[in-house]
């Protein structure tokens, strides 16, 4: 019975004594900001279109669109640097073209980004919440 | 068409392919960056012969004109200055030409950030404002003031030599649509860095333009020059810093002594994330502006992912 309590008091205390031997360095920073619902709105002017938009040099939300405008909900972390989001378009039409791509952040305003291309078009577009 | 035919055309050709880029007709251009160097052979083709005299790797925060560097500069035409206070040694060349070559700052012509004095320099004490503030002299890492001055030497290669104006007009279209090319690459890449993951801790403190372009938030080891050690006192801080903000790599410079960034990685648990090129032209990858640039970001940005 004692070695038991014995054993059971070490094993915290052996934990406790080793997390100290281990240099700690925070929890990272980025971490601080949480994931943000966000509703994604995609027009284009000139119907139809191929879209892609990236986040973080990966693909978020791609497809083909016959409607002008398309839209989707997703969820990202929303640090108070903001976020860029790259956008790719392109259409069959040789005729210049505006897509705009809206971004609501959950209990947020709007923020609006617009970029003009023919056949193509292909930006960085940062969006920062206002403060 | 007949053999002897054939060499009439070839022959000239060939001699003419031997000749050096700029011939003794061509506008003498002595260059104290290697930035303005590239910028002028690009822009001036064949009508420029220009002399490098910074060379690739070469510190232009310790550089010192030697007497054949001053010979040249007071041979030529157009004397191309970084500016912004980089050229500690001006008053050797205005000595030296005589103001006889038209001297040209690109630099100051360019919108400015301004940077801490290193206390411990003469020059960059006397040259700060009320505040201890310095111009920051290295414009060049933004490729959008690259694509300025790029238009800078242009004009002035055609004021000096109105004759080849559409051949400066059409190098220069030439040389700014890579650039333009190059900024949308450098742009698309740091894209795939959340925007809080943007810290820089770099060796000393020449990333503020292309941290201002990008979105970084930027920490050096040193001030602006090269010349001196940083204090125990700003490394602690720098230190402190890098732990709070889980930097996850920090950055050697390729004329730098990376033992102080060295120390720094142990004491904080982040590793060396590459070398950059942060002053100018370097030799392989950074021989090149494009090749500066895309080796400095990817380096930057693959290291924090």
């Amino acid at each position: 019975m004692t070695v038991m309590a014995l054993l059971v008091l070490l094993l915290p205390l052996q934990r406790l004594t080793s997390h100290q031997s281990t240099p700690s360095l925070p929890p990272p920073a980025r971490n601080s900001a949480a994931n943000k619902k966000l509703h994604l709105e995609l027009t284009s002017t000139t119907v139809p279109f191929k879209f892609q938009v990236s986040y973080a040099g990966k693909p978020l939300w791609s497809g083909e669109s016959n409607s002008a405008t398309v839209a989707t909900d997703t969820e990202l972390r929303f640090p108070p640097e903001g976020i860029d989001l790259v956008l790719d378009a392109s259409w069959a039409q040789d005729k210049e073209t505006a897509v705009r791509l809206a971004l609501t952040p959950e209990g947020s305003d709007t923020i609006v980004k617009t970029v003009w291309g023919t056949m193509s078009a292909s930006e960085v577009l940062t969006f920062t919440q206002e403060k | 068409m007949t053999i002897r035919k054939g060499l009439f055309i070839f022959l000239p050709l060939a001699f003419l392919a031997t000749l050096p880029a700029g011939g003794a007709d061509a506008l003498q251009v002595a260059s104290f960056s290697t930035i303005l160097t590239e910028i002028a052979r690009q822009v001036g083709g064949n009508h420029v012969s220009v002399a490098g005299l910074v060379r690739p790797g070469q510190d232009p925060h310790e550089y010192q004109p030697t007497p054949d560097d001053l010979k040249k500069a007071a041979d030529a035409q157009l004397i191309l200055l970084s500016g912004k206070h980089l050229e500690h040694y001006l008053e050797k060349v205005q000595q030296a030409t005589g103001g006889k070559g038209e001297s040209l700052s690109v630099g100051d012509a360019l919108p400015n950030l301004k940077m801490k004095a290193d206390p411990d320099e003469p020059e960059a004490k006397a040259a700060a404002d009320r505040n201890g503030m310095i111009d920051d002299p290295h414009w060049w890492n933004s490729v959008v003031n690259v694509e300025r001055a790029t238009l800078i030497v242009r004009d002035e290669l055609i004021k000096l030599d109105p004759a080849n104006r559409a051949d400066y007009e059409s190098n220069a279209k030439a040389y700014l649509a890579k650039l333009s090319q190059l900024d949308a690459w450098a742009k698309r890449k740091v894209a795939e860095l959340p925007r809080d993951m943007r810290k820089l801790v770099t060796s000393h403190d020449a990333f503020q333009y292309l941290a201002k372009d990008y979105g970084f938030k930027v920490y050096a080891i040193e001030g602006v020059s090269t010349e001196t050690e940083p204090s125990d006192r700003h490394i602690a801080e720098l230190i402190d810093e890098i732990k709070k903000e889980a930097v996850k790599a920090i950055f050697l410079e390729n004329t730098l002594n990376p033992k102080v960034t060295v120390e720094i990685t142990q004491e904080t648990g982040a590793r060396i994330g590459g070398t950059l090129y942060a002053d100018g032209l370097g030799e392989g990858d950074g021989s090149t502006y494009d090749g500066m640039v895309r080796h400095n970001i990817t380096t930057i940005v693959d290291s924090l992912k």
